[in-house]
């Protein structure tokens, strides 16, 4: 491996670590934070200096400098954290990033004189409340240490972070060293009732009590446990040992448990055992380790995401005072082992993209197989149906490959909040949700553009500023709230703001001096929200530089479309707006319905499809000179003759002879017209406009099993409009 | 296809997702329970989970948690349960 490419391994890390510090960042603000977190975002920067030093980016280093060593006076209680402090720190951080972010792309260093002059104040105590001891202003490119007392394990800590990776020997170190230095540390062993968990009963919220007081979940007994098949979930089977420090009162141990009646509850004082630090790392998978500490803080090992501090990750094990019994199997164990080896590798994207491309070429691959063996009445051999599944699951695997949690593009949104709170003067606070809710890598590079609008125009338009907000009765704090969630196959990401909400009559107005809509038109309420999505069409007053950067709505429903996504509004006038985002798990492959109209084959993507019908006789009413709608059970649902709409001679007209496919669309549900259904399957996606162009009401084509391509049917598009005069545009398509 | 876990794990989700794993393990194939959009999960459920991963494991299938939410992870270490573990 040359430099070059360790160092873009160093930029991956430091990219990680700043997802991180952002993540720490929200628990600094909201108080929840203990000295864990501060040594977390030391350590983060503690790294990125490291590998500054090592690839000669001095001004990065030199800045890192300046912050480390604030940072490591607040990590070893030399300054107290204050608000003051806090925003300092975060604004630094705001700077860090530029830095890192020049030194990856060469690009010019930001002029960070003003900052670290604050830094160095701050580490002198002057805007901080406790006085510090005296941190020497060292040598801007200095790369030695402040002398702030650390102790052993910090040290071994520090010279792990240097390294660029926390061994979880390390934090053994540390447990080890603890450990050692006390006295004996209660050992509270927990069962609860059988109806312990009747009422919301749950027990695990005494276990986060003791560990709140210091202790460590030391195992879990499951012996007690009965079979899959004859639990009764709602009985508590559980039960648990618990080393509490020796330093707690015994009554505020019993205090935890003082309102659960009658759950079998022992204390007593457990000698600790003897521990070499070395053990774990020499036995990764010894025999005997049964029993690992779980740590208070959350642990992430089997996390989809790059554990933003792979160096963070808090593995601390110590053997326990009193081990449990020999496990069976299924194991009554607990957290992850101290393993050596490497949970995550990196790999080159290119790479991942041809695995995807050739899973790809695999399923149509496969699909003509199933093809060519049907027409030799073979179609039902088992070996296919296997071949099937094993492709079905290669494929997801791959996809998984590709997955990325939203917490990558999650990440930077604090900063364009906290950007946009300096430009507006408004006060916000971002909620953030779902943000582990993984998708792939495609969705997520190009929805970071779309959301941000979403989130400027939350912040600059949404919002109202901090004097309306209390006229208004109000906080004065705005609330932005950022959610992502997996729903029915798709991902649903919002955007809401608890501001003034859409003044439909304003909106009214504008679009009708913009021309957009008549003065009588007539329009619900819902319709008048989506004018905003309008070309052209902008509602502030002045376009401010925030959110009117020459992108309006109606470039951000165009992005999301093209994503294969939808975009809604949900408002109410005076409380708030919420927009979302319904995007498509992955781009690439489709799980589809194969229809035929007149001569021609398409797909229509499984997710819009409600229910496919033929009708019976009265269920179609005729609406208007040649308009129809479908009777689904009492609701009326407008039929569109999938050839008429795309201008296709040929294909059935008449809903008594053909199949209607009631779909879920963006205007509601609508029927598709088609002669006949073929055969339901995954398509492969071949984008239209790569290969040839855009073609309103087509989302992209397909190779069947039969070598021929199908196209794939855009229902939002296909029923946007109710084609009345047959076009003669797909004539020669496909 | 990995069975993607509800968000809301309470006790009141323990049943439903009995009968959901049951059926699954019934079917003799490896499981693979993705945990990813988990935000809330209580002792009730993750008896469950263990006693899936046990039935599904007495079978001779692998069961794996294919990725878990923050929140899925911090109870599963908070009550030293370890679901991952092959």
């Amino acid at each position: 491996m040359d430099l070059d490419a360790i160092q873009q391994i160093f930029f991956q890390e430091c990219e990680e670590g700043l997802a991180g510090m952002e993540g720490a960042f929200a628990a600094l603000r909201s108080e929840q934070y203990d000295a864990e977190t501060i040594n977390g975002i030391f350590r983060a920067v503690h790294s990125i200096k490291g590998g500054a030093g090592a690839f000669g980016h001095e001004r990065l280093q030199a800045y890192t400098h300046q912050y480390e060593t604030l940072l490591d006076l607040l990590r070893s209680g030399a300054l107290t954290l204050t608000p003051a402090l806090t925003n300092l720190i975060v604004a630094a951080f705001d700077m860090l990033a530029d830095h890192v972010a020049a030194a990856r792309d060469s690009g010019e260093s930001p002029d960070d004189a003003v900052m670290l002059a604050r830094l160095i104040a701050a580490a002198s105590g002057e805007e901080a409340a406790a006085p510090a001891p005296a941190a020497p202003a060292a040598g801007a490119d200095e790369i030695a240490f402040t002398p702030a007392p650390i102790s052993l394990g910090d040290d071994f800590d520090d010279l792990m972070a240097m390294l660029g990776d926390v061994a979880p020997a390390a934090e053994t170190a540390d447990a080890a060293a603890g450990a050692a230095a006390g006295p004996q540390d209660w050992l509270v062993t927990f069962k609860p009732t059988p109806n312990a968990l009747d009422n919301g009963g749950e027990p695990l919220l005494l276990l986060r009590e003791l560990v709140r007081m210091g202790g460590r979940v030391q195992s879990c007994d499951t012996s007690a446990l009965p079979p899959l098949a004859s639990i009764d979930p709602e009985v508590a089977y559980l039960a648990w040992t618990i080393a509490v420090p020796a330093s707690v009162d015994e009554d505020d141990i019993r205090s935890v448990f003082e309102f659960t009646d009658g759950c079998a509850v022992t204390l007593a004082r457990g000698a600790p055992a003897p521990v070499t630090v070395a053990e774990p790392e020499l036995e990764p998978v010894g025999p005997t380790p049964t029993i690992a500490a779980a740590p208070a803080a959350p642990i992430a090992t089997v996390a989809p995401a790059p554990a933003p501090a792979a160096s963070a990750a808090p593995a601390a094990t110590a053997p326990a005072p009193k081990p449990a019994p020999p496990a069976p199997v299924v194991a009554s164990v607990v957290a992850p082992a101290p393993t050596a080896v490497a949970q995550t590798i990196r790999v080159d994207l290119d790479k991942l993209d041809r695995l995807v491309n050739l899973v790809g070429e695999l399923v149509i691959t496969q699909a003509m197989l199933a093809q060519r063996l049907s027409e030799n009445n073979m179609a039902g051999i088992s070996e296919l149906t296997d071949l099937d599944h094993l492709t079905r699951e290669l494929q997801e695997s791959t996809m998984a490959i590709r997955a990325q949690p939203m917490k990558t593009v999650f990440s930077r949104v604090p900063r364009i909040i906290r950007e946009l709170e300096g430009e507006t003067g408004k006060r916000v606070r971002l909620d953030i949700e779902g943000e582990m809710t993984e998708v792939d890598k495609t969705v997520v590079e190009r929805i970071g553009e779309p959301l941000t609008h979403l989130i400027r125009n939350a912040v600059d338009h949404g919002l109202e500023t901090t004097e309306e907000r209390i006229a208004a009765g109000k906080p004065a704090e705005g609330v932005v709230t950022l959610s992502a969630a997996h729903h029915s196959g798709r991902i649903v990401i919002t955007v809401s703001d608890d501001g003034r909400g859409i003044d439909r009559a304003r909106v009214r107005a504008k679009a009708i001096e913009r021309g957009i809509i008549l003065p009588d038109a007539v329009l619900s309420d819902e319709e008048v929200d989506n004018l905003i999505f309008a070309p052209g069409f902008s509602t502030a007053a002045t376009v401010s530089n925030i959110s009117g950067r020459g992108v309006g709505m109606d470039v951000v429903r165009k992005n999301v479309q093209a994503l294969g996504g939808r975009i809604g509004i949900q408002s109410k006038f005076g409380s708030g707006s919420s927009f979302s985002l319904s995007l498509p798990l992955t781009l690439a492959v489709v799980d589809g319905m194969i229809v035929t109209v007149g001569d021609q084959t398409f797909v229509i993507p499984l997710s819009h499809i409600v229910e496919s019908l033929r009708p019976t006789d009265g269920a179609v009413t005729a609406i208007g000179v040649d308009g129809s709608v479908l009777d689904v059970r009492g609701s009326y649902v407008p039929i569109y003759p999938v050839a008429e709409q795309l201008g296709l001679g040929g294909g059935e007209r008449d809903p008594a002879n053909a199949v209607l496919i009631v779909v879920e669309a963006d205007h509601g549900q609508a029927a598709l017209l088609v002669d006949s259904i073929q055969d339901q399957r995954q398509v492969v996606v071949k984008s239209l406009e790569a290969n040839y162009q855009a073609i309103n009401g087509l989302a992209g084509a397909t190779i069947l099993g039969d070598g021929r391509v199908a196209l794939i049917i855009d229902v939002d598009a296909l029923t946007a409009h109710r084609v009345r005069t047959p076009r003669p545009m797909l004539a020669h398509a496909a | 296809m990995a069975y993607v876990l509800p968000p809301r794990l309470d006790t009141a989700a323990a049943p439903p997702l009995r009968l959901a794993l049951k059926k699954l393990v019934e079917q003799a194939k490896p499981l693979a329970v993705d945990g990813s959009a988990v935000e809330q999960i209580g002792q009730a459920c993750l008896q469950v989970l263990i006693a899936a991963r046990a039935a599904a494991i007495a079978q001779g299938q692998p069961f794996a948690l294919t990725a878990v939410s923050i929140p899925f992870a911090d109870a599963a270490a908070l009550a030293a349960v370890d679901l991952s573990a092959a």
